[in-house]
């Protein structure tokens, strides 16, 4: 039976609420004395009044929602591809309360290439002296040669490492950060917040894709970067999982009004 | 050093060079050679060492601080190599 509205019976629920509301700020007044009272001394009065002020964050933890970092231990190898919940790690445009919950790099398997060539280059002195290439070339300048050589092939290892360590991907509590250290001379970082993802893919091919586990995420997002791009990261289909339990945490915290 | 290519220069267009006078101006040549070499890998430690110090300040790791000491190693290996090929080559 559908309810008929009663214009009695909602005048009299409207006078109740307004009788009960001085009732309501006194509560929320006495509330906030306390919270001040509880507060320690030694904190200065400005920023006393901006904790008080500032509403409260009711933001959970990723092991509350996220079925693959309640798995996770908080790492402090930083060097690692695939780190979650890093300790000692920030970044330069974090926010104070945003917590960094995965950091990735491509996996190490990845950077084999360079290595290889790294190797070869070494022994190409060992190689063309065997074959007495350089023998008109004097003692010093020989010497010297091979001096600038290996300082060739220390600034090519140095040079891939750096593209390696600081070509990162990471995943906070509010947004993705992709910083790419492309060469020397190049680097962008640009972010997407998680409610502006649309889609995730991850893609493992290959034979050494398939045996190391890992594999490309691309994110699709409605921010200004369409497109993000993981390539050669750890584990791909549980960063996707991840981003996945992050966009509906995301959504649920909208819902029930938890946005900050 | 100067001398071959000074005596190369005033031999009235004839190119008939002995061989130490050959020699010592292949000598420079390669010296100059080696110390540009070294002075262009110079400005790329500086840039290696400018890069680090900027990447640290972008994601700082535990780290961040090993890296840039391998930076100014390389960039002091850099210094060093460039003034040995300028003063004992």
């Amino acid at each position: 039976m559908p309810d008929i509205f009663d214009s009695g019976e909602h005048k009299r629920r409207q006078s109740e609420a307004e009788e009960s509301l001085p009732e309501l700020v006194q509560d929320v007044e006495e509330r906030s004395t306390q919270d001040v009272q509880s507060e320690p001394e030694d904190h200065p009065d400005s920023e006393r009044n901006e904790r008080v002020h500032k509403p409260k964050h009711h933001k959970r933890s990723v092991d509350d929602y996220s079925e693959v970092m309640r798995r996770e231990r908080p790492t402090q190898n930083s060097i690692g591809a695939y780190a979650p919940k890093p300790l000692d790690v920030a970044f330069s445009t974090q926010n104070p309360d945003e917590d960094i919950i995965l950091l990735l790099r491509q996996h190490p398997i990845t950077q084999l290439k360079w290595v290889l060539i790294a190797l070869v280059l070494a022994a190409m002195p060992i190689l063309f002296t065997s074959i007495g290439m350089f023998s008109f070339l004097p003692d010093s300048f020989y010497a010297a040669g091979l001096v600038g050589w290996y300082l060739l092939v220390l600034g090519f290892i140095i040079e891939s490492f750096l593209r390696w360590f600081y070509n990162v991907y990471i995943i906070t509590d509010e947004r993705i950060v992709d910083v790419d250290f492309d060469s020397l001379l190049h680097r962008n970082i640009s972010s997407a917040k998680i409610d502006n993802i649309e889609d995730v893919t991850a893609t493992a091919a290959g034979f050494a894709a398939t045996l190391f586990d890992y594999g490309t995420v691309v994110i699709q997002t409605a921010a200004e970067k369409r497109e993000f791009e993981f390539p050669g990261v750890p584990h791909p289909s549980r960063v996707t999982s991840l981003i996945n339990e992050m966009v509906i945490e995301e959504e649920r915290e909208k819902l029930e009004g938890r946005v900050s | 050093m100067m001398l071959p290519v000074l005596q190369l220069i005033m031999r009235d267009g004839s190119l008939a060079l002995n061989g130490a006078t050959a020699q010592a101006a292949l000598h420079l040549m390669l010296k100059i050679f080696y110390v540009l070499g070294a002075l262009i890998y110079l400005l790329f430690a500086g840039i290696v060492t400018r890069q680090i110090n900027l990447m640290r300040h972008t994601v700082e790791t535990n780290f961040s601080g090993t890296v840039q000491l391998m930076g100014w190693v390389h960039l002091a290996l850099a210094i060093l190599v460039f003034v040995i090929f300028l003063l004992f080559l």
